[in-house]
């Protein structure tokens, strides 16, 4: 056995080596605690993409972790999806990082460091596991470091929308472990392959109490994927968090997307008799109502960070419009739109960022100020930023609703979903071009406070570099929706993932 | 006859109850003891998951052959320790939220106060 | 590119300043022609077989459950695209000169700038005639991509006989045609209607829906913390009825049950009246603690009696630190009386609240009532002592068989730890220094800050509880115990220290800071489960010996217990830390408050 084989911890190991560390040094020079946690990315990058190419191959290759054969310990499972979404992880945080150095964010504060690095570890080890209560451990590690990312540079508003969220995801954590204890109740296991080998052999006068599981699971992902009517948590906690932590946040809503892809399909799939696909019938209203309601919340914005935490409830309605076809081909477009939108949506946070640091007390709010520095370059950037977000061409956001329309064509309520993603997307425009020329455009009235700050151009380069991944993203598509529908085609085929996990015979 | 059954579903059931009804009240330290009654109920729920066994503590002998399931009694460990850090960083927060704002209150209808709305 | 060739050109792209070009420019004006009618639809140019495959495609499609929205709708975008296309060529290159300094100006551009809309056109003619040889291999390909599989056969040509489409096709360019000569009329018919505030129109329109729906939008999101938790309980309880079907379920199972003793019934009833204090008694919060603690207790004998003594310690030790937490932030608190909410949103809160407890308890009860699912657990039963090494199950669970979502567990105290004390570190500057050092004391006080007999008699305790804490920990593995258990116990001996002495005192005799407690635990643990890596084994493996030294006698060491180290010490320092510097800031403030009014006191005299 190589160190190659270890290779599956490597997502989980590095981070949590590196965040000790930058707790232990950091506190006296912040430049070790800044080179340990950039180094810490890079390597999770790399240990992303070989998983991901890897995994390119269909084999779907297992952890047991501390040697105890599957089911009876925690088993890692690396398959497309898991790989797709580490590499995002890994991408999203060098992204952020960069942003937080360059701007010093990560100095507003203690332990910026030490918490992004504890954050990946339980981004990565939700992707990884394949343990339903080793996810919900996880899902509390990434959730407490994101309560001290949130609150990183403190400050009323802060304080005041971390109340909230912290109390709500306390709440969505219990309900969490109450569908665990029933589902372990009925299974006897809480490794998901062979729950959803067991659940098959369920009774009928049981069936309803794991329908009970499978509602309550899917409604604390739904919470975290920030569906409405269960995302009144997130404008404000995104809007008000440190610039840098609200786009690595841009991932964390679809930490609850991915776990829906993940569960519902491996555990209440076909076989689940009469809890099988149980959340289809909410799940659909409910993405096209958060599309609605985000893309109007970008429409009358008054700011672009908070213009920019709606685009992110937006593009969550629109992506689940795609998971919620449960068909390999809409969950292969929605895996593609996911991609393209976590980009997107961290880079509108880089941009809104951008905008504040330039205009001294107009901030990022989205009126008319007086001419500010490097007012074109940004402009031009927040244009490209904007068409990616609604989903113009040339960029991947409108190949993904293109990927996610076309998915949708056979389904009986296309008709719905073709609608609202038109709808929504041209809301969306008008409000991107609305704010756009406020910004941009027109100059308002020059105030003495409002100084206009000449900031190094340095700032711009998470954005621009965001923005490049979009572009890449659409050059790419045809590599990048094959690996997808890929992907897709692993998780519906729930008895490969069972196959591997479990030993074939 | 009252079954245990019964008591600990029951008492599951009244926690429930509570937890919900005081994390619905105005005020933050109201929301932490629903919050914490919340915990002991899910707690509860998440042990009684693997049944009520009496006198049958997973410690291994050779000579018993009978035990309680050990594996919920772990997983409740784990989770009474999260909660543990959880309920300690809603605390503060809402401490510290205080003594930054002036206000405890989470309706969001601060009386007479100017919101801070961007608008 | 016509359109920019012509902009080039004549000066102009006001298509109302132009016409007859033709006469000047004819080149332009072929490849124009041509790719408006292209664009038109005109046979047997390209653009009539997509438009021809567009109706045709259209005539299957029915939306919302109407047949004919679809068809209907295309057509009528046909002929609007062949309107405007033909008044593209007609109006710039034929009829009269409109405007004799453009079209004065104008003539054929260059080889170069003629290339690229020639080839366009070219192609556009050829795909007309030849579809095919041309496009099929393309058609199929993009189809094929947009559709995620097999591309659908899709057949190319001009002629697809006379259908319903053909006669849609015909349609639109009939009354297209009819349009563009009626044009001078529309146009002045458009200019009385509407035209004259058509962009103050769209403006009144778009500040009119921005006010509507940004109030509606605010009002959605109100910052309530209440409005969000009712949203996820009643989401919640509509997944509850909607998983029961709402039918006759079969509530219980057939497990036999337990018949409950005196003290049972007993212990049920001081939880149910705990809780109902709580609720009633919101106004005394110090109370209200105690009722809390109350619960915990009963919760805690319950673990004991359904056999889970390691959970009944867990329990006892985090109820002692979460009481003590929560009486120093209560300190700091506001003593004022509850928000009273209206009794309309009691009884519906009350009704919400009852309705959710139905729910979950009567999960419960149908839970407890059915047999196990032959669980995994009895693998861990029968591997704990032979391949963990400790005959506690529960413990060997913990540090190996699932020593994963340990691992996770104190990462979470410890980043509770750090963010708390990040938080609080702050607080004494700004409004919440302010506020801090205006708290006014209103609790009875002792006169001694630091009573004697408290602080010998922690001192003397101190060494004692470490060697408990130590005893806890070593016999973690077999008997109930382990190192979280240790590390609380001993957290809650350094805490006696900082209450009894004061944090100046103890804090200047603490060796090791509560950051490096957690940063090491922390890579103990993880160092802990690589070391198994150079021995060829998988993260997290466990190895075990067993030895023997004069006087102890034959003991047992396991990495677990290394493992277990790194537990304690992450345990200790997140406890430690958020706890003293909770107390540290109360005692900044009562000392703050009491210079205060020593300086007044001062002032007065």
């Amino acid at each position: 056995m190589s160190l190659a084989d270890h290779i599956a911890i490597a997502p989980v190991v590095v981070p949590a080596l590196a965040a000790p560390f930058a707790l232990l040094v950091m506190r006296r020079r912040r430049w070790l605690g800044v080179t340990i946690s950039f180094t810490s990315c890079l390597l999770m990058l790399a240990a992303a993409v070989t998983l991901l190419v890897m995994a390119s191959d269909g084999v779907i290759r297992t952890y047991e972790i501390g040697g105890w054969q599957a089911s009876f310990g925690i088993v890692l499972v690396v398959d497309r999806l898991a790989a797709i979404m580490l590499v995002l992880a890994a991408t999203l945080s060098l992204l952020a990082l960069l942003h937080a150095v360059v701007t010093e964010t990560d100095r507003d504060g203690w332990h910026f460091h030490p918490l992004l690095q504890f954050q990946l570890l339980g981004l990565n080890g939700a992707f990884l596991t394949g343990d339903l209560f080793n996810l919900f451990v996880f899902f509390e590690v990434l959730l407490i470091a994101s309560y001290g990312l949130m609150l990183h540079g403190q400050g009323s508003a802060r304080l005041k929308a971390g109340v909230q969220y912290v109390i709500v995801n306390i709440v969505g954590s219990s309900l969490f472990l109450i569908a665990l204890g029933l589902l372990y109740a009925l299974t006897g296991t809480l490794n998901m392959a062979q729950m959803g080998l067991r659940v098959a052999a369920i009774g009928a006068e049981d069936q309803w109490l794991l329908r009970v599981a499978g509602l309550l699971l899917v409604s604390v992902f739904a919470l975290k994927a920030a569906l409405v009517p269960l995302h009144l948590w997130l404008p404000r906690t995104y809007a008000v968090a440190t610039p840098p932590v609200a786009a690595l946040f841009a991932i964390m809503t679809k930490v609850g997307v991915y776990s829906l892809i993940r569960v519902v399909p491996q555990i209440f799939g076909d076989g689940a008799g009469s809890a099988a696909w149980v959340p289809s019938p909410f799940l659909l209203p409910a993405a096209i109502i958060t599309a609605i309601v985000g893309f109007s919340g970008v429409f009358v914005a008054r700011r672009l960070s908070e213009q920019a935490a709606y685009a992110i409830v937006g593009s969550t309605g629109t992506l689940m419009i795609a998971v919620a076809g449960w068909q390999t081909d809409t969950i292969g477009a929605a895996l593609y739109y996911l991609v393209h939108s976590t980009l997107a949506g961290a880079a509108l946070f880089f941009i809104a960022d951008v905008v504040a640091r330039r205009r001294g007390s107009f901030s990022d709010t989205i009126s008319s100020g007086p001419v500010f520095h490097e007012r074109q370059s940004v402009a031009l950037l927040f244009l490209a930023v904007a068409i990616g977000v609604v989903g113009l061409p040339p960029l991947s956001g409108f190949i993904g609703k293109l990927l996610i329309m076309g998915s949708v064509a056979d389904a009986p309520w296309w008709g719905w979903a073709w609608a609202v993603i038109l709808a929504t997307t041209l809301i969306g425009v008008i409000g991107f071009a609305r704010a756009g020329s406020a910004v941009f455009w027109k100059e308002g009235p020059v105030t003495d406070d409002a100084a206009p700050a000449r900031v190094a151009r340095s700032d711009m380069a998470a954005a621009v570099i965001a923005l490049c991944l979009m572009g890449a993203l659409s050059i790419a598509a045809g590599p990048v929706t094959a690996y997808g529908e890929a992907a897709a085609m692993q998780v519906m085929n729930s008895a490969n993932t069972v196959d591997a996990v479990l030993g074939v015979g | 006859m009252i079954s245990l059954e019964f008591l600990v579903a029951s008492a599951i059931g009244v926690l429930v109850a509570g937890g919900i009804y005081l994390t619905l009240r105005g005020r933050t330290f109201q929301v932490v003891l629903g919050l914490t009654l919340f915990s002991y109920a899910v707690n509860t729920f998440l042990f009684a998951s693997g049944r009520l066994v009496v006198d049958r503590a997973p410690i291994w002998s050779k000579t018993v052959t009978e035990y309680a399931d050990p594996l919920p009694q772990a997983l409740v460990l784990t989770a009474i320790v999260i909660t543990f850090g959880m309920t300690a960083l809603a605390v503060i927060l809402t401490l510290r939220s205080f003594l930054e704002t002036g206000s405890d209150q989470v309706d969001g209808d601060p009386k007479g106060k100017h919101e801070d709305d961007p608008s | 590119m016509t359109a920019g060739i012509v902009d080039h050109e004549s000066g102009t792209r006001d298509i109302r300043k132009l016409g007859a070009l033709a006469k000047v420019m004819p080149v332009t004006a072929v490849i124009g022609t041509l790719a408006a009618g292209a664009m038109a639809g005109i046979p047997p140019l390209g653009g009539f077989i997509s438009k021809e495959m567009m109706l045709y495609e259209a005539l299957n499609v029915s939306l919302f459950g109407i047949d004919w929205l679809v068809p209907v709708v295309a057509t009528i975008a046909a002929i609007f695209s062949v309107a405007y296309s033909l008044r593209f060529a007609m109006h710039l290159f034929f009829g009269r000169a409109r405007d004799d300094e453009a079209h004065g100006k104008a003539h054929d551009p260059g080889v170069g700038m003629l290339a690229a809309p020639a080839v366009l056109v070219v192609l556009a003619v050829l795909l007309g005639l030849l579809p095919m040889l041309l496009a099929g291999t393309i058609v199929s390909a993009v189809a094929g991509a947009v559709i995620g599989g097999p591309a659908p056969l899709v057949e190319l040509s001009l002629w697809h006989g006379v259908n319903l489409a053909l006669g849609m096709s015909v349609l639109a360019i009939a009354i297209g045609v009819a349009l563009l000569w009626r044009h001078a009329d529309l146009l002045r018919w458009y200019a009385a209607k509407s035209h004259a505030d058509a962009r103050a129109m769209f403006q009144r329109g778009m500040k009119a829906s921005d006010i509507a729906v940004r109030k509606l939008i605010v009002a959605i999101h109100r910052p309530s913390l209440q409005r969000m938790l009712f949203a996820t309980f009643a989401i919640v309880l509509l997944m509850i009825v909607d998983g029961t079907g709402g039918g006759a379920i079969p509530l219980t199972g057939p497990r036999e049950l337990l018949p409950a003793p005196f003290f049972a019934i007993a212990a049920w009833l001081l939880l149910v009246a705990a809780t109902i204090a709580v609720l009633v008694e919101e106004r005394q919060r110090f109370r209200a603690l105690i009722y809390i603690s109350v619960i915990g207790l009963v919760i805690a004998l319950a673990f004991v009696y359904f056999s889970a003594p390691d959970l009944a310690l867990t329990q006892i030790s985090v109820e002692v630190v979460t009481i003590l937490l929560l009486l120093l932030a209560l300190n700091l608190l506001p003593k004022l009386p509850p928000l009273l909410s209206s009794t309309g949103l009691r009884v519906r809160d009350g009704v919400f609240a009852a309705l959710g407890g139905l729910g979950v308890g009567g999960a419960a009860w149908a839970m407890l009532t059915r047999n196990p699912n032959d669980p995994i657990s009895s693998f861990h039963l029968a591997n704990s002592y032979s391949g963990g090494g400790g005959t506690n199950v529960v413990n060997v669970t913990l540090v190996d068989f699932r020593a994963f979502d340990t691992m996770g567990e104190i990462i979470v105290l410890g980043i509770a730890g750090l963010v708390i004390y990040a938080l609080l570190d702050t607080t004494v500057r700004g409004a919440a220094g302010a506020r801090l050092r205006s708290w006014q004391e209103d609790m009875p006080h002792s006169p001694e800050s630091h009573p004697m007999m408290f602080v010998m008699s922690t001192r003397i305790l101190l060494p004692l509880v470490l060697v408990a804490g130590i005893f806890i920990f070593l016999r973690g593995h077999n008997e109930p115990g382990g190192g979280f258990i240790a590390g609380l116990v001993v957290a809650i001996a350094f805490l006696l220290q900082y209450l009894a002495s004061g944090y100046d005192w103890t804090d200047s005799r603490r060796r090791i800071g509560e950051h490096d407690l957690i940063g090491f635990g922390v890579l103990i643990a993880i160092f802990t489960g690589l070391g198994a890596l150079a021995f060829d084994a998988n993260f997290l493996s466990t190895a075990f010996d067993y030895f023997s030294l004069p006087l102890v006698g034959e003991f047992e060491l396991a990495t677990a217990m290394l493992f277990d180290l790194g537990v304690f010490s992450v345990v200790l320092g997140a406890v430690l830390l958020a706890l003293a510097q909770l107390s540290h800031i109360a005692q900044r403030a009562a000392r703050a408050h009491a210079m205060q009014e020593a300086e007044k006191q001062e002032d007065a005299s």
